[in-house]
């Protein structure tokens, strides 16, 4: 009885201190499998990948014989492979990786870099803009007058930062622009902090109108869509369903003809009761929504 | 009873065994786990196809009839661990070390779709803390309080979009001004828009909740003032949905066809004007069933015969022929957590009278009570 | 010499702790994945690698929105940032963080690129997905 209670005690201990060797298996395992299957995926990314075909473009010399030597390396690897020294196996494909890696960052051309940091500096430039433009509406809705020189601050920062950027110094253009994006979003922040806004339905013509009504009618068919492939009702209910949705299409074409020959408001009409048969199509398919 | 004389010492034995192989059986459950990992043991481990496949091969499953709750998905259709998600390739070493979505969420406060986590929450209880840059940790994210209130048509509550809970989790770069133009009025929103993955859709019904969860957005709902609006603006007689359906389709799917159709049943199935004050059963009747057609027989069916394990009968339901209040109380105000919806915003009092006396006394219920729109008032404060 | 068989009531608890983990055994139905994982099938098929699959739940709990969709110019389209693995590699969209700093390395393959071959870059579970008719769409293409 000790005996066993003492090899048990001695092999729960062993499970407790060696749980965190096995809870690794949870992360990236090191077995044959996995090894097997990682020298499949290096060998795709030294023949076939956006790496390799950029390297064989560039004129650089070391990259090219970095590339072979990650695949001298990738050689051995599958080598111990065969010898069932999986463990040394995957240290050799890491190595392999790492030297692609660092050869990555000397094929990367000029021109990638470039027009990566100028769409940076475009997208926020942009948003300054458009929150500037919110901000001098806003100020001027309710008759702010005071802090008008952190705003000027913010229309000489942005004009730097285009100076900088048309000089293509890219790197100090993004940081003078990141800093005047966070002082126009600060101040537009504590014009508006605490505000509602509310936008009332109305329409300026009926026009405006129909084109609200329109855009409500797809909606309507696109929830039926939904409602029916989510709830696939009966089929008893599905005929009348379609029934349905046949007549509201049919009611949507008359409405387009009728707003074709500029009668408007019979069409807004006939479009409401189009959508009014979608709804009972959609309530009959499962799912409730007001009218 | 004769005293065995030993019989203490073998209870006190029993106990003494007992006692000792408690702690080493203890520590067996307690490894199991760890064994189960280590050797993977148990059926219920990730990637166990192989030897489910050996037994189900032989096992006859029950069909999907004797399926319980056939409409409600279940959890265990949601957060499944990736080797069993259908697109994780469970071949993959690197599947089967991800770890399964159940396990993080396991604290998070549960929401009806998505992810089924409501991360606002979340955020807002401390049980996450994403960071606001990728290298400090300690930064803020700058929160914005500002609400935009959008009306919509019809009795749908209005939309209240709040930039507080946007702005925990994103930057005003993210949306403005390449999804929304930051001016009142300068976005022409729409369901369908969204639903196509634009304005509201370019996150939410992809990463954020989807648009099934209408409440979280339309959450304003209407004034009594508006909807009394709202119900004047109703077209006088509109085609109850019994008589849509039974109206003879013609073959030919046509739109001048088809509306003609249309107005030929309109024509042939106009009522006589009810007076609203003081109807008769005879007019309560009338009047009911075609706010029943209207508004109930898409739910509960044309005869009251609802739709098995979706919506319940009128026909000898224990509500209809129970108490008047109860019946008019689940009418006004609905049923929470069911598709039954409150109609004391939708129909007048005069409606509901009507359509909760013809209830009571059609489709085989003959409680032969006469609702007044007085008690209707009464019940609805 | 007769055998006492009586079992105590603690071993009798820690028994049926025993049977009760073998008892639940949770059942499984019609597989779906997890909201909001993307597909990402760019370059993949070229290179005869398993698409990837991004995991947006896992990123959520660790990062706001902002910091990879504002700061690391990740754009909110599914396939529409063109990610290589050159860019990763020098460091750009998902190396920005999977550096070894921040998390694990590249040298990871196999725990980025576990998607079923051929799958098409998609939002997964997304509605989209239920309203578009993909079948119509890649006949398009």
């Amino acid at each position: 009885m000790r005996i066993f209670r003492g090899i048990l005690i001695i092999f729960v201990g062993i499970m407790f201190i060696g749980s965190d060797v096995l809870s690794a298996k949870k992360r990236m395992p090191v077995t044959e499998i996995s090894v097997k299957q990682k020298a499949n995926v290096v060998i795709k990314l030294l023949t076939k990948s956006v790496i390799v075909k950029s390297i064989k473009n560039s004129s650089n010399n070391e990259a090219k014989a970095t590339l072979k030597k990650a695949r001298s390396l990738l050689g051995e690897a599958n080598a111990d492979l065969g010898a069932g020294n999986f463990a040394k196996a995957d240290k050799t494909l890491n190595r392999s990786i790492n030297l692609i890696t660092m050869t990555a960052r000397q094929v990367v051309t000029k021109e990638d870099r470039r027009s990566r940091m100028k769409k940076r500096y475009t997208a926020r430039r942009d948003a300054v803009r458009a929150i500037l433009q919110a901000y001098d509406r806003v100020a001027k809705e309710k008759g702010l007058t005071t802090g008008q020189e952190i705003r000027d601050e913010v229309v000489q920062n942005l004009n730097k930062g285009e100076e900088l950027f048309r000089q293509n110094k890219l790197t100090e253009a993004i940081e003078v622009t990141n800093g005047t994006y966070l002082l126009a979003t600060q101040i537009t922040r504590k014009l508006r902090q605490g505000d509602v806004l509310v936008r009332r339905l109305s329409f300026k013509n009926k026009e405006e109108e129909y084109v609200y009504e329109i855009d409500r009618n797809d909606s309507h068919f696109l929830f039926l869509k939904m409602a029916l492939k989510r709830k696939a009702p009966h089929p008893m209910y599905l005929k009348k369903i379609e029934k349905l949705r046949d007549l509201a299409q049919a009611l949507r074409e008359d409405a387009e003809t009728k707003a074709g020959k500029n009668r408007h408001e019979e069409a807004i009409s006939v479009l409401g009761d189009g959508t009014k048969h979608l709804i009972r199509a959609i309530r009959m398919a499962g799912i409730f929504i007001p009218g | 009873m004769n005293e065995n004389p030993y019989a203490r010492e073998r209870c006190q034995q029993g106990w003494r065994t007992g006692r000792r192989l408690a702690l080493p059986l203890l520590a067996l459950v307690i490894s199991l786990p760890y064994l189960a990992n280590a050797f993977d043991l148990f059926p219920h481990a990730v990637a166990q196809s192989k030897t489910i496949k050996k037994d189900s091969a032989n096992k006859r499953r029950p069909s999907s009839a004797n399926r319980f709750n056939r409409l409600f998905r279940g959890h265990a259709n949601f957060n499944l661990p990736p080797a069993k998600d259908g697109i994780h390739d469970p071949i993959i070493a690197g599947t089967l070390a991800l770890q399964a979505p159940k396990e993080a969420f396991a604290e998070l406060p549960k929401s009806r779709s998505g992810n089924r986590v409501d991360w606002v929450k979340a955020l807002e209880m401390g049980i996450i803390e994403p960071r606001a840059d990728r290298l400090d940790a300690e930064e803020k994210m700058q929160e914005f309080d500002m609400n935009i209130v959008r009306e919509v048509k019809g009795s749908m509550p209005d939309v209240v979009y709040p930039h507080k809970q946007h702005t925990q989790w994103l930057d005003c770069r993210n949306c403005h001004p390449k999804i929304f133009i930051p001016k009142k009025g300068g976005n022409n929103i729409s369901m369908a828009a969204i639903l196509m993955g634009q304005y509201c859709g370019v996150c939410h019904g992809k990463v954020a909740f989807p648009v099934s969860e209408c409440r979280r957005c339309h959450s304003k709902p209407k004034s009594p003032k508006q909807l009394a609006e709202i119900r004047k603006q109703r077209s006088a007689r509109r085609l109850s949905t019994a008589e849509l359906l039974a109206a003879p389709m013609p073959a030919s799917k046509k739109p001048t066809v088809l509306k003609a159709a249309l107005k030929a049943v309109q024509k042939k199935n106009e009522p006589p004007k009810s007076r609203m004050r003081q109807m008769s059963m005879k007019e309560l009747m009338a009047k009911g069933k075609e706010v029943y057609d209207e508004n109930c027989s898409a739910c509960h069916g044309e005869k009251g015969q609802g739709i098995p394990k979706a919506f319940p009968p009128i026909a000898g339901s224990k509500i209809v022929l129970g108490p008047v209040s109860e019946h008019v109380r689940i009418v006004l105000n609905g049923k929470t957590d069911t598709a039954m919806q409150a109609w004391k915003d939708e129909l007048n009092w005069a409606e509901i009278a009507a359509v909760i006396t013809f209830q009571r006394n059609a489709f085989g219920n003959k409680k032969g009570d006469m609702v007044r729109t007085a008690q209707i008032r009464r019940l609805s404060r | 010499m007769k055998r006492n068989w009586k079992i105590s009531t603690p071993v009798k608890f820690l028994l049926c702790l025993v049977v009760a983990y073998f008892l639940a055994i949770p059942s499984s139905d019609k597989a779906q994945a997890e909201f909001g994982d993307i597909v990402i099938n760019n370059f993949s098929d070229n290179a005869g690698m398993p698409p990837v699959v991004f995991p947006h739940w896992f990123h959520r709990i660790r990062f706001r929105c902002k910091v990879c969709h504002s700061d690391l110019e990740f754009k909110f389209e599914a396939g529409g940032n063109e990610i290589t693995m050159l860019k990763i590699f020098d460091g750009e969209f998902c190396g920005a963080c999977h550096n070894g700093e921040i998390a694990w390395t590249v040298e990871n393959c196999t725990l980025c690129h576990t998607g079923k071959a051929g799958m098409k870059t998609q939002v997964h579970n997304s509605t989209m997905e239920l309203i578009i008719d993909r079948s119509k769409l890649d006949a398009k293409k």
